[in-house]
């Protein structure tokens, strides 16, 4: 059973990804809205396109994190494939602190640009317009929140390698 | 620092990452964080952080999505089953019937929607698995997807042919019309390529295939149960041609045939279309991640000198015309495996179009041919990125076997180029009529 | 001095050869080959984000239009809503309160080269008629032209530069709004019979350096710099002039045709093309375009709705 805080985290990450479900909803709706705005009604809107590209951002950004808790990220996994499974554990592990320092130090540079933008009052640069900043805190959160489970599989337990990963092996 | 060694350094070192098995998009974040902190320092943290986000806000990437997400639709409410039986009876007794049909469907939807990349992570989706239970060969049918797919940017409609178009002057129009020979010669290439293996190897088709046929009443049957199938075809082709929708939002009225076809299947549940939507999202977010990482990447190596150097080097050489194309040829097919095809093309093109007009090259021909080896870059190990998509879309597949079932896909493509070398007229004709 | 450019149009374009490059030239030129400029495009920083890299020194130089930063202020894209006459840019004070404002950003004003004596046109599908000349038409344009397409009856529509082409092509649009320049290396030529006349408002490209890297420079080089920028912005609009007299007479012979807005839109237009910019600049940096109106307006250099 893992520690309260873990699941806890798993949980958070769960729940980012259904969120960026909804969010994908959210596109194909747009989407829609538009052709049938502009086909049938001659009346095209001028938000969607903005909206769409927001959306793709945070749908993008908050499953990344939840790839990661489930191993969903790919690699050519051919070299780790003929270490023997001790070997293999403590190989991913490596590969998988060496993933969370880079997504901490990606992470660390886009904070601090977003921070940027939100003293300078930078805006997105569609027909839409709004504080930067809002979009790209998700891209925050999308790394931050990787590095988190790589580090967590890195420096605590085996990860829960997912099915496909099974069939592959 | 000399171009040449930044460019090897940072190749070196991404193949390096990427054969230890770090994951794709961490292996190209590494070489980025270490590129921006040698090359421009903490003042480079902006165009870091700015290519990540115009990456994933960039709308044309949610072709990706939507055609994934019609892919998961369409396979899990089991129309590619009820659509394949049908083919089963419609078909007859022919012999590995559904490669066959895999490379029209990839052909079919890769041409509608330009993006190779989105319909191979469909289809290795959707068809692909149907066609693994049926008993079909996986690198044979992952190399048809890979390669029908591959054939997006070369058969109108097509992005790729505007950029070019507008960059070197050409009439876009007869650009976009000269792909359509080339497209049908290597989808008839495909084709062929699976015939002579079929006949080397029977073993690769389903031993089921013997029972397919029927009566002509059960083929006119089965016709009518492939009607829903006009649906999803009406809804992405249909639209576009009509007017109605531009091709990136042909994708979202895709999604709505996809769940028209469910519904009348009677498949649809609001179940079966969360797992498709989360499904999908896992899928294409995967993808996205790896070109956000992948995007500074090119940004680097053009910021270092190293894409225009390499051009610069090649061009600069003084060969016969025929070296000097094959050369020419040469640069793009390496470097669109692994730098943005765009990016690249803006580079490139510039340095290019004066070299067209030096050498007297047919510039219909020449940019035809020089559009085909941005494609086949894109497929090519180990770098395209639509061998990811495979893999994405279907994760229990080995990356070994994806590698391995595009191989002759790319020869296929470089035979083609071939034919078209000696050929031209293939390429020139049809834009002559007009 | 070695100095890196970036330019915001790729290195085939009009406007990267006859002004960041000529820039490049005259610059070399006037400095005996002691300042070499060396240009880099769109492939290295997409044009919407190039403002950032430049004021914070990883590039000297930067050409790039206003409107491709209005993410950060809407000062450079008001310009367009100012004739183009650059000597009372100069003497108005205009070009100073530019110059000052981009200070604060890190970046010092080069120059600011107007692309041609007028600025924008319409390429439609079918010819015009009757008033408002756009009745009933989805046109395609950034935000600079939506008050204009809607004072003259379409409805404006937003899409991608690469949609276009087809979407002429297929009917989803039935024009789009364009510069002067262009039209036929997009070639909407191939999809749409009709460019419209009169050619309306003005449009500017603006030359940046970074701050740090321009006050580093000794006094020689800077005043250099800011003359060979003030050459340049007297010689664009003739140069780009006649290149749009070029491109027209190409196109057709290509086929395509004038059409005309009848008086009564024709008068408005440049009226309705500042007044739309003067208000998307206000809504982005409400105080300082506000001056810049201010400015433009006491020393008439603007037309806008009564
Ligand atoms: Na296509
Ligand atoms: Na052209």
């Amino acid at each position: 059973m893992p520690h309260p805080i873990a699941r806890l985290h798993d949980r958070i990450t769960r729940f980012g990804f259904y969120l960026g479900g909804a969010t994908l909803c959210g596109i194909v709706l747009c989407f829609w809205v538009e052709v049938v705005a502009r086909y049938f009604f001659n009346a095209p809107t001028l938000w969607s396109s903005s909206l769409v590209a927001y959306f793709l951002c945070i749908a993008v950004s908050l499953s990344m994190p939840e790839l990661a808790r489930t191993n969903g990220h790919i690699a050519i996994t051919v070299l780790p494939e003929r270490l023997s499974p001790i070997m293999r554990q403590r190989y991913d592990r490596m590969i998988a602190l060496v993933a969370g320092s880079v997504c901490i130090v990606t992470a660390w540079i886009i904070v601090k640009e977003t921070l940027r933008q939100f003293d300078g009052g930078t805006t997105t640069a569609l027909g839409l317009d709004i504080p930067k900043y809002w979009v790209s805190s998700f891209i925050c959160y999308g790394f931050i929140n990787t590095s988190l489970h790589f580090l967590r599989h890195a420096l605590f337990a085996a990860p829960p390698h997912n099915s496909n990963e099974q069939q592959e092996a | 620092m000399e171009w040449y060694i930044s460019l090897g350094i940072a190749l070196t070192l991404l193949m390096g990452l990427f054969a230890l098995g770090v994951p794709i998009f961490i292996a190209f974040l590494t070489v980025n964080v270490l590129g921006t902190f040698w090359l421009m320092g903490s003042a480079g943290f902006g165009m870091f952080a700015n290519s990540v986000y115009s990456t994933v806000t960039s709308e044309t990437l949610t072709t990706i999505v939507l055609f994934v997400l019609m892919g998961e639709l369409l396979f899990r409410s089991g129309s590619i089953d009820v659509i394949f039986d049908a083919l089963d009876t419609l078909m007859g007794r022919i012999k590995g019937r559904l490669y066959f049909f895999v490379i029209v469907l990839a052909t079919l939807f890769g041409a509608l929607s330009g993006s190779a990349l989105a319909v191979t992570a469909m289809l290795s989706r959707s068809a692909l698995p149907t066609m693994q239970q049926r008993g079909y060969d996986d690198r044979l049918s992952i190399g048809l997807i890979l390669g029908g797919a591959s054939l997006a940017p070369i058969i109108p409609p097509s992005l790729l042919v505007i950029i070019i178009g507008s960059m070197v002057d050409i009439s876009i129009a007869r650009l976009l019309i000269a792909g359509i020979i080339p497209g049908i010669l290597l989808a008839g290439l495909f084709v062929s390529y699976v015939v002579v293996k079929l006949m080397l190897n029977p073993s690769l088709a389903p031993t089921a295939d013997e029972g397919g046929g029927g009566t002509w009443r059960a083929r006119g049957k089965a016709l009518l149960k492939m009607a829903p199938f006009s649906i999803i075809i009406f809804s992405v082709l249909g639209l576009i041609m009509l007017g109605v929708a531009t091709p990136s939002e042909s994708a979202a009225t895709g999604v709505l045939g996809a769940m028209l076809v469910a519904v009348y299947y009677r498949r649809f549940t609001l179940k079966m279309a969360k797992q498709a939507v989360l499904s999908s999202l896992g899928i294409s977010a995967m993808i996205i991640a790896i070109l956000a990482c992948s995007k500074l990447f090119s940004q680097l190596l053009s910021f270092a000198g190293a894409t225009s150097g390499l051009v610069g080097l090649a061009t600069s050489l003084e060969l016969d015309p025929m070296w000097m194309l094959l050369l020419l040829m040469l640069v793009p097919l390496i470097a669109c495996m692994f730098i943005d095809q765009i990016a690249f093309m803006m580079v490139v093109i510039p340095i290019y179009a004066p070299l067209v007009k030096l050498y007297g090259f047919d510039p219909i021909w020449f940019w035809t041919l020089f559009l085909i080896n941005i494609s086949v870059g894109s497929l090519t190990p180990p770098f395209g990125y639509n061998l990811f998509a495979v893999k994405g879309g279907a994760p229990s597949v080995p990356m070994q076997t994806i590698f391995a079932a595009a191989w002759p896909i790319v020869i296929c493509f470089l035979f083609g180029m071939l034919v078209l070398f000696f050929l031209p007229s293939l390429i020139t004709f049809l834009p002559s009529l007009i | 001095t070695e100095l890196r450019m970036l330019t915001s149009y790729d290195q085939t374009s009009a406007y990267t050869r006859e002004v960041a490059q000529r820039y490049i030239a005259r610059v070399g030129e006037a400095s005996q080959g002691d300042i070499k400029i060396n240009l880099n495009g769109p492939d290295v920083v997409s044009p919407f984000e190039q403002l950032e890299p430049v004021s914070s020194g990883v590039f000297d130089l930067l050409y790039t239009h206003g409107a491709y930063h209005t993410n950060t202020t809407g000062v450079g894209a008001a310009m367009d809503a100012v004739f183009v006459n650059p000597d009372a840019t100069h003497e108005s004070g205009l070009w100073e309160f530019i110059d000052t404002y981009y200070n604060e950003l890190g970046l010092k004003l080069i120059a600011i080269p107007p692309l041609g004596s007028s600025g924008f046109q319409y390429v439609l599908k079918e010819p015009i008629e009757g008033t408002p000349g756009l009745e009933g038409r989805r046109v395609r344009g950034s935000a600079t032209y939506t008050s204009t397409t809607q004072g003259l009856g379409g409805t404006p529509v937003l899409m991608s530069g690469g949609d276009v082409y087809s979407s002429l092509d297929r009917g989803v649009i039935d024009g789009a709004a364009w510069g002067l320049n262009g039209v036929e290396d997009f070639g909407w030529n191939e999809v749409a019979g009709y460019f419209t006349k009169p050619t309306f408002g003005q449009t500017y490209t603006y030359l940046f350096m970074n701050l740090t890297a321009f006050n580093a420079l000794d006094e020689a080089k800077q005043d250099l710099l800011l003359e060979q920028g003030r050459a340049l912005e007297n010689e664009t609009a003739a140069i780009l002039d006649e290149l749009a007299q070029q491109e027209w007479a190409s196109l057709r012979e290509k086929g395509m045709q004038e059409t005309y807005f009848q008086p009564a839109d024709a008068e408005r237009l440049d009226a309705l093309v500042n007044e739309g910019i003067w208000q998307l600049g206000i809504d982005k940096s409400p105080e300082a375009v506000s001056n810049m109106r201010e400015i433009a307006e006491q020393n008439n250099m603007t037309a806008t709705v009564e």
